[in-house]
């Protein structure tokens, strides 16, 4: 309408297109659908440790960081697995029974992305089987990522939602802070010192 | 361009709107009845007649739908399946040099079974499976694919699916007719001859002129726009007439619907049906024939059906995780299976034969390659498949065979799938107890032979990117001793 | 000479070389006299500056002038529409051979949804209610909406609605669980990430702003009429739009309430169980709360459609509509009907038969109502002098697409047929034909005959048919062949198909009409292009035409009507003549508008409606902040909330000018020495008046 219409136009074209180009480059790595991955290898020389305790010098412990927990498929297919592979057949759903509860901060052997990944491959005394060769390395991620959720040690909006089931409790299990959960014993020979 | 403003004159361009609606009407018709003729290739080298729906089992007949098949994909320049890499047997070396348990990248090894699957599908039919797949009857060795009409809705072998196409094509020819006659009406109100333009406005001038002078209001119009003044009868009847008319056809429309759905719902009260449980999936089918009496001889099977013909099925169906539809057009149109709402429909096979359906409620990344057939056997033959199905996996009798087994149930395999009289329980994947007598794996979307196997079992993720399979790392041997179990499966 | 110039050179044209508004147009309605004593440049420079937006960027952002807000909304949704058809080419493209992994199926599921929702929600009924909102002040007689402001605020809601799907999509957090997002699979459990929530996010901003867009029509239509203009006597188009805005109101809550109720069921900290069986929810109620909006949804597209024909065809026939009382009669039991048909869309779902049968019937009897219209238009055209000018040659497209669409519609009625090609490709051919061709050949037609009104020159008339003519045939040879493809089983929504099912020459054949329909759209843009620097320019009424917008100059000054006729017939150009009175006395100083009742369009009273103003744009980014942030957490409401608060605080605050201030602004002695009654040119004010 009026004389500056064209250079209204240019510039919001300009700023527009800025945009755009800025939009592409980056992306959502929350929303990816990761279905052929390639996982973190784990050999001997970085593995897992359970102690803190090391001879000579200290060395910094490197973690392996599960890049797909702040994905939110992964998370999902972490706890579709979780009950597929009956892990709340002991664990139930945090809230431990048999096991011990993982919606806590109490971890037992430790709550890095390989430790959590390194106890479901090999199993733990007092009732933890291993799954090793059983469920397939990326699965496994997926499963440790959400073991790791239920603690809220990842990002709220990657967390997942409640099951279309019902469900114990008001809240859903996962992405609680500072909990203490009904059932907190844990069988006295499972304390390690850490 | 110089054409354009030419044609665009009132004959022209109701001429030739005509002449579209008429060839796309005819290309209907054309595509109604000489359904072979619009597939091409394949089926015209098939050369099986649409109405005869006996197939021919996978494996028989393919050389003539191999080169078919080739030759259409090369025309159309089809990517992705025509690379041929060799022989398995050398693939599979090849993956032996990558397998080193954790961190092996699946990809390489996936990518290439993949290949070698696509040009391997075909070949690997061909020369491996008649002795292997299938039941023995020869009224069985059915070509799945043979021709292109077994997932299509105007080509009925059963009775509710029958009671549709009737109505359909009934429905059909009444609507085209009247498409056809408001197409001719329309094509008349413009072309029609008119009064002479000069002379209307000659008169409208000079009427003008005396309005003037006479100090009365002159309308402004132009002088081409006639203004009606009184109630233009003879066209409110023929409008008058035109709804009465639709009336009338939307009564008979209505009239018809409502006896095609009583007909279709009369099924359910017919004696000695069949039950079968279907339980959808993302992304799969598992097929449950229960027997009520003797419950260990209730068979667990997965995405294929298998009904005798002439007896009602009472299907019932459920989901328990998102919306599926199960759908097999030659027998009968779809009932959306809801989580929380369990469905019981009825349908019957009159013709022998098998017939594809496929999942139509959209249900997540695979919802594409969710499908499933049916096949319809004499109820002699089909006893004799259920009483095969009924006994428990037959127990390795090879060392490969044993091996396999092994590594069955050592690996993450029993985790998910069962095998019948073995301790491999899962019901969390498809039931494998008799997978040598399936012809298609994954879901209706691969042919069943080894190549396809081997492929799917170590890199499924990329034949069906999202679906619940996982990649597995298999050392090659192993793999070939699953293989030699799986086969054995029948 | 061309028939084109022949027909044109008997309309009088003003002499102008160049659309100028500097210049006034002395007298666009001509052979009418200016009213005694009145002067008319006067007039204009105070009505110009009156009415005009404030020069600079400020002043553009904040502009509440109908025509500006409305150009803006068209022309965003045009730019969604084609970035939508990049979409489903890359479909086509995708489908056009079996098994190709081109796309991902999640990429491919994006695709199909991002191209449902913004085709639905953010091109369809923006589009057609931009068009209303730039037309219908003109076509009743009056200077801008009832609520300029809200106007532009719904504006910029809809802007940012679009920014956040499409954003959303290329950040790869665009929905996938197809338009209309059935649950479970687009629940909390099965529907993991934030894609649906982004979607029920979108849904509800470009709801909020058609509500607005809907009740800015109805108000000014039943308020602001120019004194005459009856109620049955206003075009079709605009009772076409009236319609349109009551379904709007009755049908875009219940799409509101269930988007938002599916985003408190998947907000882990809201955790509510509205679809969720197991808790005594139920996936069948988001169908119902969603169809119950769906299927109005398609008329609200449709019936605009409707309408633009209705404007088109009596132009190009050279006649009055035949059969005004039945159309209207057919637009408002339309309007009724749609809502009685939803589950229409529901019947592969165990409803109870009984339920299904009337929803059948309610699907046949709509076909009744439309049967009218499309008679009438025949008997207008039967009994008129059809001219052969692209916007009726889009109109005839109209009749082959829309019927062959509604007659499939037709088989889709009936649930023993619907139970084999629901959710098929028969399903996608018949939509598209009816929206296609019920909504956008309409569009497309609009767009060539309301261009010259725009722009003030015609577009193109030689690419105009090649446009046109690839579109024709581009459109069918695309979704024909999809009705065999239907019922030969191929579902919809899927990323590819076996090469055995022999499904891949029909697509194929798909996808090569695709292709003919870009180049269809190319040529339509070139043509916009060129045509707005080159084109034949046009008068005020190049067409000959009937209703009140083309009584003005093309394009329209800012405050539409230099002097508004009254109204003495249905056809208000046709119907006046040399002696036809004209509004005189309301201000040129203030932004007034002469309000009328709603039945007879008496004159009632003179309403001063608001300034340009900032505000909108800053309560549209602060209530659209607010709902992007519920996509993560529903703490982000209540902040919102608060902004809102202040915004809008600042946007009523009490005025101090209103309308513009300017060098001749009159004391209020002498502004109030204007005498309410309008309709006399007997009394002009010293100050000048209208």
């Amino acid at each position: 309408m009026t004389k500056n219409n064209g250079r209204m136009r240019s510039a919001s074209f300009m700023a527009f297109s800025a945009a755009f180009a800025l939009i592409c480059i980056g992306g959502c790595q929350r929303e990816e659908r990761p279905f052929r991955v390639a996982v973190p290898y784990i050999g001997p020389q970085d593995g897992p440790r359970l102690s803190t305790l090391q001879p000579g010098p200290e060395m910094p412990v490197k973690h392996v960081r599960n890049d797909y927990e702040d994905n939110a498929w992964v998370l999902s297919e972490g706890k579709r697995l979780f009950q597929l592979y009956n892990c709340s057949g002991c664990h139930f759903n945090g809230g431990g029974g048999m096991g011990p509860p993982l919606m806590d901060q109490k971890w037992i052997y430790g709550s890095a992305p390989e430790q959590i990944f390194s106890t479901i491959m090999e199993g733990r005394p007092n009732g933890m089987p291993s799954f090793r060769g059983k469920i397939p390395d990326q699965q496994v991620w997926q499963i440790a990522a959400y073991v790791r959720s239920m603690s809220g040690l990842v990002p709220i909006d990657a967390a997942t939602n409640r099951n279309d089931d019902i469900h114990p409790g008001v809240q859903p299990e996962n992405s609680r802070k500072n909990v203490v959960p009904l059932q907190s014993s844990i069988p006295p020979a499972a304390e390690m010192p850490l | 361009m110089i054409l354009g403003p030419r044609i665009i004159t009132a004959r022209g361009s109701g001429g030739v709107c005509l002449l579209v609606a008429t060839v796309c009407a005819a290309a209907v018709l054309a595509g109604g009845r000489a359904r072979a003729a619009t597939t091409g290739v394949v089926t015209a080298v098939n050369a099986t007649s649409p109405t005869r729906t006996i197939p021919a089992v996978l494996g028989t007949t393919n050389s003539s739908m191999l080169l078919g098949t080739t030759a259409t994909q090369m025309i159309l320049g089809m990517p992705d399946r025509l690379e041929t890499t060799g022989s398995l047997e050398t693939q599979l070396s090849g993956t032996a040099s990558t397998a080193t348990g954790y961190g092996v990248q699946p990809r390489s090894s996936g990518e290439q079974f993949s290949t070698g699957l696509s040009s391997g599908k075909r070949e690997q039919a061909s020369s491996s499976s008649q002795a292997v797949f299938g039941p023995s009857d020869a009224a069985t060795k059915a070509s799945v694919f043979g021709t292109t009409n077994t997932q299509s809705a105007i080509d009925p072998a059963g009775r509710q699916a029958y009671h549709i196409d009737k109505l359909y094509w009934m429905y059909f020819w009444t609507l085209a007719s009247i498409y056809v006659v408001v197409l001719a009406v329309l094509g008349w109100a413009l072309l029609r001859r008119r009064r002479n333009i000069f002379d209307q406005e000659q008169e409208l001038r000079a009427h003008q002129a005396q309005l003037r002078e006479a100090g009365e209001p002159v309308r402004l119009a132009p002088a081409d726009v006639v203004i009606p003044r009184h109630l233009e009868k003879g066209p409110v009847m023929v409008v008058a007439a035109a709804v009465a008319v639709t009336v009338v056809l939307l009564w008979v429309f209505l009239i018809g619907d409502f006896a095609t759905g009583r007909t279709l719902n009369a099924l359910a009260s017919e004696k000695n049906p069949l039950a079968i449980k279907v339980n959808a999936q993302q992304w799969w089918w598992e097929i449950k024939y229960p027997d009520e009496v003797t419950t260990s001889n209730t068979v667990t099977t997965a995405n294929e059906i298998y009904i005798p013909i002439g007896r009602p099925i009472r299907l019932e169906t459920q989901s328990p995780d998102v919306i599926h539809s199960f759908w097999v057009p030659n027998l009968a149109g779809k009932h959306d299976i809801i989580p929380g709402y369990p469905v019981t429909f009825f349908l019957q096979a009159d013709k022998v034969g098998t017939y594809w359906g496929q999942c139509a409620e959209f249900c997540g990344h695979q919802h594409a390659k969710m499908r499933f057939s049916v096949t319809a056997l004499p109820e002699d033959e089909f006893q004799a498949w259920l009483s095969t199905q009924r006994q428990s996996a037959p127990s390795p009798s090879t060392e490969s065979q044993k091996r396999g087994q092994q590594v069955f149930l050592g690996a993450s395999c029993a985790m998910c799938h069962s095998i019948s009289g073995t301790q491999a329980m899962a019901t969390v994947g498809p039931n494998l107890s008799h997978i040598a007598s399936r012809s298609m794996i994954a879901a209706g979307s691969l042919p069943n032979n080894r190549g396809n196997l081997a492929g799917w079992i170590l890199d499924a993720q990329h034949i069906k990117p999202g679906c619940r399979m996982p990649q597995n790392n298999i050392p090659a041997d192993d793999l070939e001793a699953l293989l030699d179990y799986l086969e054995s499966l029948k | 000479m061309s028939r084109t110039a022949e027909r044109l050179s008997t309309v009088p044209t003003l002499a102008l070389p160049e659309p100028d508004r500097a210049v006034l147009p002395l007298n666009p309605l001509e052979g009418q006299p200016v009213p005694a004593g009145a002067n008319p440049w006067v007039d204009h420079e105070n009505l110009e500056r009156t009415w005009s937006a404030p020069a600079g960027l400020i002043g553009w952002i904040a502009s509440v002038n109908h025509k500006d807000v409305a150009m803006r909304y068209i022309k965003t949704a045009m730019f969604f529409f084609f970035l939508n058809g990049l979409l489903a080419a890359a479909m086509r493209i995708h489908l056009a051979f079996p098994e190709w992994h081109l796309m991902g199926p999640d990429t491919y599921n994006q695709v199909f949804t991002t191209h449902g929702t913004a085709m639905m929600f953010l091109f369809a009924v923006p589009v057609m209610e931009a068009m209303a909102l730039y037309f219908v002040p003109l076509m009743v007689g009056t200077r801008n909406v009832s609520f300029p402001r809200l106007n532009a605020f719904g504006y910029y809601l809809y802007l940012l609605a679009g920014i956040l799907l499409y954003g959303g999509f290329l950040l790869n957090i665009g929905p996938d669980a197809g338009w209309f997002a059935y649950v479970p699979l687009a629940g909390a459990e099965y529907g993991p990430g934030k894609r649906v929530d982004l979607w029920s996010q979108v849904v509800t901003l470009t709801e909020i702003s058609a509500l607005i867009a809907a009740v800015e029509i109805l108000t000014t239509v039943m308020k602001q009429r120019a004194p005459g203009m009856s109620l049955n006597r206003i075009p079709i188009y605009v009772w076409a739009m009236v319609v349109t805005s009551f379904m709007v109101l009755m049908a875009m809550p219940a799409v509101m309430t269930s988007s938002t109720m599916l985003s408190m069921d998947r907000l882990t900290n809201v955790n509510t169980h509205f679809f969720n069986q197991a808790e005594g929810g139920d996936p069948l109620l988001w169908q119902h709360l969603f169809w119950f909006f769906g299927h109005p949804e398609v008329y609200i597209i449709f019936i605009p459609g409707t309408g633009f024909v209705s404007a088109i065809v009596p132009v190009f026939a050279r006649r009055p509509i035949f059969g005004y009382t039945a159309l209207v009669a057919s637009l408002i039991s339309i309007g009724f009907i749609s809502f009685g048909l939803w589950a229409h869309h529901m019947f592969a779902t165990p409803l109870p038969r009984v339920g299904q049968a009337y929803f059948t019937s309610a699907s046949m009897m709509i076909a009744i109502p439309s049967g009218i219209q499309i008679f009438c238009w025949i008997a207008t055209l039967w009994t008129g002098r059809p001219q052969f000018k692209l916007p009726l040659l889009f109109v005839l497209a109209f009749i082959f697409i829309f019927v062959l669409g509604g007659l499939s519609g037709i088989m889709l009625a009936s649930v023993s047929l619907d139970r084999q090609v629901h959710d098929t490709f028969f399903v996608v051919a018949h939509f598209h034909y009816v929206l296609i061709g019920g909504a956008v050949f309409p569009l497309f037609g609009a767009i060539y005959y309301w261009f010259p009104k725009w722009t003030g020159r015609m577009l193109n008339t030689k690419l105009g048919h090649c446009n046109l003519w690839t579109f024709f045939i581009g459109f069918n040879v695309t979704f024909f062949p999809m009705h065999q493809l239907g019922l030969k089983g191929m579902p919809r929504r899927v990323y590819t198909y076996l090469p055995e099912t022999g499904w891949q020459t029909l697509n194929q054949i798909a996808t090569l009409g695709a292709g003919i329909m870009f180049i269809s759209m190319v040529l339509f843009l070139i043509n916009v292009f060129w045509s707005r620097k080159h084109g034949m320019i046009a008068g005020p009424n190049p067409w000959g035409a009937e209703s009140l917008e083309w009584g003005t100059t093309s394009p329209p000054p800012s405050y539409n009507f230099l002097y508004t006729p009254v109204v003495t017939g249905r056809s208000a150009m046709w119907e006046r003549t040399d002696q036809t009175p004209v509004i005189t006395g309301l201000h040129t100083q203030k932004r007034e508008v002469l309000t009328t009742t709603i039945l007879e369009g008496t004159p009632e009273h003179r309403y001063e409606l608001c300034a340009d103003s900032i505000w909108p744009l800053l309560a549209a980014i602060v209530t659209a902040a607010s709902l992007y942030g519920v996509i993560f957490h529903p703490w982000a409401i209540p902040p919102g909330c608060v902004a809102l608060f202040i915004v809008l605080a600042f946007w009523f605050w009490r005025e101090n000018e209103p309308g513009h201030l300017t060098a001749n602004t009159k004391t209020s002695e002498e502004l109030e020495n204007v005498p309410p009654d309008s309709t006399h040119a007997a009394h002009i004010p010293p100050g000048g008046g209208i």
